[in-house]
């Protein structure tokens, strides 16, 4: 059953690379992140197609989709939504925000006040809001794609460390190749023809495949000791000030698993992990300052390789 | 064929062969191990059967129905029962054993014919320690060890396919494994038997009383019954001494008294001694005494031996000792001798010693008359030299053959025949003396010895068994008087010169150490060995600088148990994997002489990724696929699993071979 399903994922991909040239990597790494019922961190330049990825990857999945652009005067209920006084009826009327649907792209986050961020967070973390003291439950599947502009740092609220852990994964696009951006020129933006196409998976078969990957995919305890492992050296490293949460660790578990999924298997194996730690582990840990000029990935990548991996 | 063809590595051989040749070896090891004591009928009997065996198998097509062999078999076992006695249970057991094999031999063999076959081997070699235990038995078991290793990897490779063929190469490094299966498992047996706990008294002795006993010396002696004494050239024990005069060597064993005109026996050996003698003068021995089992309880030792050490000897007032019970196994025992041909003793007690049989032949007159013509009117010590010289001077001749079968041996022997064995000197001159009113005795023992200068110990044969007198002399003693002919006791044995006689010796050395070593390893000994290592770690360099042999031997304890903790560690590491890690190592191992290593952060399928050569990458693909699925997943990979991911290794280890062509 994982067999086909996960060929299905893969299919899924493949479809969509029609409309997104270039950016499979990215795309599989946010399936993985939204299989794993986590949220993504998209660190990039405008206009590299987020937004579009976003779109995709909603309307293949045939879930609704919602967008917030952040602005340093956006309010928490512009996200969450609020209630409004009804005239005729003399009551209050909850309208939801843009935060009630199945994948929410929140645009440059950090442009956000903290304020607004940490109602947005909340929602991430809790799967529900909480407005005017009356708590509603958010969709299911909630998936949270947020990006950031990192060159751009005026007027900017940089997301603190503490509330970056809560995205389960942290990518960037970054530039097509030469030759897939040349086809996206000679074709044009395909982004209107995305908003029409079918649905390759129902919310159902969605919500049950995170099931699967949550409890039919076996991490043994040489897994988890690897795991442990890791999250050891990233604690006592040299370039790094605080380590690997708890949290972490059980996203580098649960991204484990969805990635096993997508290969095909029921049961965690070390690559599984090593491929997904840079998307993991380098926005949870807070470097050294004297090693900020360092490739974030590349010191991950440093200590992952003195780790033995089980086998 | 040539023989230079069986060294060729691309030979093929049917393992069916190899498996029915080694199992015919193990069985007859197994024979060979018995064949000295089980009866000629018995042995006969199996190696008929065997040959049969062999020619039914190479150029008969007859197949002997089981239900035949089953009825053979089991009237075997029934005969081994009924032969069975109390006294003797393991001779007929391993007879039967031997025939049950022989039948096994004939059978057509399945997997458990064979493994029977081998399982009777090892019972036979068992049941030969009942028997003896000399240095033989070491080398019978270790080839078994050795034989029984290999051909049962072969049996497993022939249950598997029975027609299967093996490349000589293959098979070389089979018997090369077995042959170090059986190297690593001499250190661990030497282990054990240092440390496995020991009874002071065998266990399993019970089980064959019978089965030792035939002996030159005997705790009675019969004159006239047996015309010629065979010389009987077994060592009956060895004695660790410094070397000592020729003239000292009189082994004392037992004092007859008793005397009914034809037989001696020891009737009065005297109260059970409580107080040791300290009213010897002579130089004292010290000696150590490696007794051969014979069925009785005299312990020797040198003329007069005075202390004998061993768990509940007895100590009897005319210095012989006794064990508890008749010597049935290999013992040790420690004596101190003060040479002394003189020995105290208490005139009254002595006075014992003057009965005489029955006169109802009128024998003895006709002795007492001669009697009285040597001593006339000597008396004491003087009359006995008289005697003496009368029987070494010349008229009596020495002989063991021919010797006078009579009613009344003595008379034949002084006044026919004037020839016969030390047993006729000694009962002529002890019944001189006593007719002539002077106490006296017999000692049987043994007299000479022949020096080991290799072990540096005395080997005594039972054809030395010889029989003295002693004479009790007023003021002095009993003195040892020897009645038979100067020289002529010992001078039978014609003593082999030059180098069969080294060789002899060589061996009887490696013999001796085996017993002092291991067969007389007793409780006893490990605690001495635990407690010198103790105060060998309590003050080391006192002892170091005391005694260099002792450091030496110390240090060498030390270092050897060191040894032996470390493979014992070893052992329990590479135990300690489990056969997945195993079946791993054994696959990185195969891919890493291909030139890709793993290193220690790689997974398993980034690993296979990186190989450049195709046919690998897709077989180790193939068992990382397979492995995995068992090794991530935390079970326990089957028999059949762990055995197609072995063919997917030796398929690597052929990518190899091929390569190099």
């Amino acid at each position: 059953m994982s067999e086909t399903n996960g060929q299905k994922l893969n299919d899924i991909i493949k479809f969509l690379s029609s409309y997104l040239h270039g950016k499979d990597t990215a795309l599989r790494l946010s399936l993985v992140a939204f299989f794993s019922k986590g949220h993504l961190l998209i660190e990039d330049l405008p206009g590299l197609g987020k937004t579009t990825l976003a779109i995709a990857i909603s309307k293949a999945l045939g879930l609704s989709f919602g967008r917030i652009q952040c602005t340093s005067d956006l309010l928490p209920t512009d996200i969450t939504g609020l209630s409004i006084y009804k005239k005729d009826s003399g009551e209050f009327e909850f309208h939801p925000g843009p935060i009630f649907n199945n994948i929410v792209l929140v645009d440059e986050i950090n442009r956000a006040t903290p304020k607004t961020q940490s109602a947005l967070l909340e929602a991430m973390g809790e799967k529900q809001t909480t407005i005017e003291g009356k708590t509603y439950r958010l969709s299911k599947p909630f998936f949270v794609i947020a990006t950031q502009n990192p060159v751009e740092q005026f007027g900017t609220f940089p997301l603190p460390e503490s509330q970056m852990d809560r995205f389960m994964m942290k990518i960037s696009i970054g530039y097509v190749s030469r030759e897939a951006e040349k086809e996206i020129i000679s074709g044009g933006s395909r982004r209107e023809e995305l908003y029409s196409i079918e649905p390759m998976m129902s919310s159902a078969e969605v919500l049950q495949i995170q099931r699967d990957v949550k409890e039919k995919v076996y991490s043994s305890s040489k897994i988890m000791d690897y795991i442990m492992d890791i999250v050891g050296a990233t604690r006592s490293s040299k370039f790094i000030l605080a380590g690997l949460s708890t949290r972490g660790a059980l996203a580098l578990n649960s991204t484990a698993k969805t990635n096993a999924y997508f290969n095909g298997r029921d049961f965690v194996i070390p690559e599984d992990i090593k491929e997904l730690a840079e998307h993991t582990i380098p926005h949870r840990v807070i470097f050294r300052e004297e090693y900020d000029s360092v490739d974030k990935k590349e010191i991950v990548r440093s200590i992952i390789d003195q780790i033995a991996a089980p086998a | 064929m040539e023989s230079k063809n069986l060294l060729n590595a691309k030979t093929r051989l049917k393992v069916e062969n190899l498996v029915k040749g080694f199992s015919y070896a193990i069985g007859v090891v197994g024979f060979l191990s018995v064949a000295r004591d089980t009866g000629i009928t018995y042995n006969l009997l199996f190696i008929s059967l065997s040959v049969f065996a062999v020619y039914r198998e190479s150029r008969l097509n007859l197949v002997i129905p089981r239900w035949a062999i089953n009825i053979i078999s089991f009237l075997l076992i029934a005969l081994a029962l009924m032969r069975m006695t109390q006294d003797n249970m393991v001779v007929p057991a391993l007879e039967s054993l031997i025939a049950l094999l022989g039948v096994k031999f004939v059978e057509e063999k399945k997997f458990r014919d064979y493994m029977q076959v081998y399982a009777i081997s090892i019972f036979l070699l068992a049941g030969s320690a009942l028997l003896s235990l000399d240095m033989l038995f070491l080398t019978f078991f270790f080839s078994l060890v050795f034989l029984i290793t290999m051909t049962v990897v072969l049996l497993t490779y022939y249950s598997e396919d029975s027609a299967m063929e093996l490349q000589a190469s293959t098979a070389i490094k089979i018997v090369y494994r077995a042959v170090l299966i059986t190297l690593i498992s001499i250190p661990i047996t030497i282990f054990f038997f240092i440390i496995l706990p020991r009874t002071n008294y065998p266990l399993l002795n019970f089980l064959n009383r019978a089965a030792t006993g035939m002996s030159g010396f005997t705790d009675s002696i019969t004159l006239g019954e047996i015309s010629d004494i065979f010389e009987d050239n077994t060592v009956l024990f060895r004695v660790k001494m410094n070397k000592v005069d020729d003239k000292f060597l009189y082994w004392r064993g037992i004092v007859l008294d008793h005397f009914d005109g034809r037989t001696w026996r020891s009737m009065g050996a005297g109260e059970e001694q409580k107080l040791w003698r300290t009213d010897l003068r002579g130089v004292r021995i010290f000696q150590s005494v490696f007794l051969e089992p014979y069925n009785n309880r005299y312990f020797f030792g040198l003329d007069k031996p005075t202390y004998v050490h061993y768990p509940k000897v007895k100590r009897f007032d005319d210095l012989t000792f006794r064990a508890p019970e008749n010597v049935m196994r290999k013992i040790k025992y420690d004596a101190i001798s003060i040479l002394s041909d003189t020995m105290p003793a208490n005139i009254a007690e002595a006075n014992k010693n003057l009965q005489l049989p029955f006169d109802k032949l009128g024998t003895l007159s006709k002795v007492k008359e001669l009697a009285g013509s040597i001593v006339e009117n000597r008396k004491g010590e003087n009359a006995v030299n008289a005697l003496q010289h009368y029987l070494n001077s010349g008229a009596f001749r020495y002989s063991i053959r021919g010797m006078p079968v009579s009613k009344k041996p003595l008379e034949e022997f002084l006044f026919d025949r004037k020839e016969g064995s030390c047993e006729y000197y000694a009962s002529a001159m002890a019944v001189m003396l006593r007719l002539s009113g002077i106490p006296a005795r017999l000692v049987g023992g043994f007299r000479g010895g022949d020096y080991n200068d290799i072990g540096g110990y005395y080997m005594v044969p039972q054809k030395y068994a010889h029989v003295w007198v002693e004479a009790y002399i007023e003021g002095k003693g009993w003195k040892r008087i020897e009645p038979t002919p100067a020289g002529s006791g010992i001078s039978t044995v014609k003593i082999r010169k030059g180098f069969l006689r080294g060789l002899q010796f060589f061996i009887d050395s490696i013999n001796y150490y085996w017993s002092a070593a291991v067969i007389n390893y007793n409780l006893e000994k490990q605690i001495n060995i635990v407690g010198s290592l103790m105060k060998a770690f309590k003050q080391p360099s006192l002892r170091l600088s005391l005694d260099k042999g002792e450091a030496a031997r110390t240090s060498l304890l030390i270092i050897a148990t060191a040894a032996f903790a470390g493979l014992l560690v070893i052992l329990l590491k590479r135990k300690r994997q489990s056969p997945e890690d195993k079946i791993l190592n054994s696959f990185l191992a195969a891919i890493g002489k291909h030139g890709y290593r793993k290193s220690s952060s790689e997974g398993l399928e980034e690993f296979v990724a990186k190989i450049r050569d195709p046919h690998i990458r897709k077989d180790a693909a193939t068992f990382v696929s397979k492995f995995q699925q068992f090794y991530y997943r935390d079970l326990k990979i089957g028999k059949d699993e762990l055995n197609r991911l072995a063919d997917i290794i030796t398929k690597v280890k052929r990518r190899r071979a091929d390569l190099n062509r």
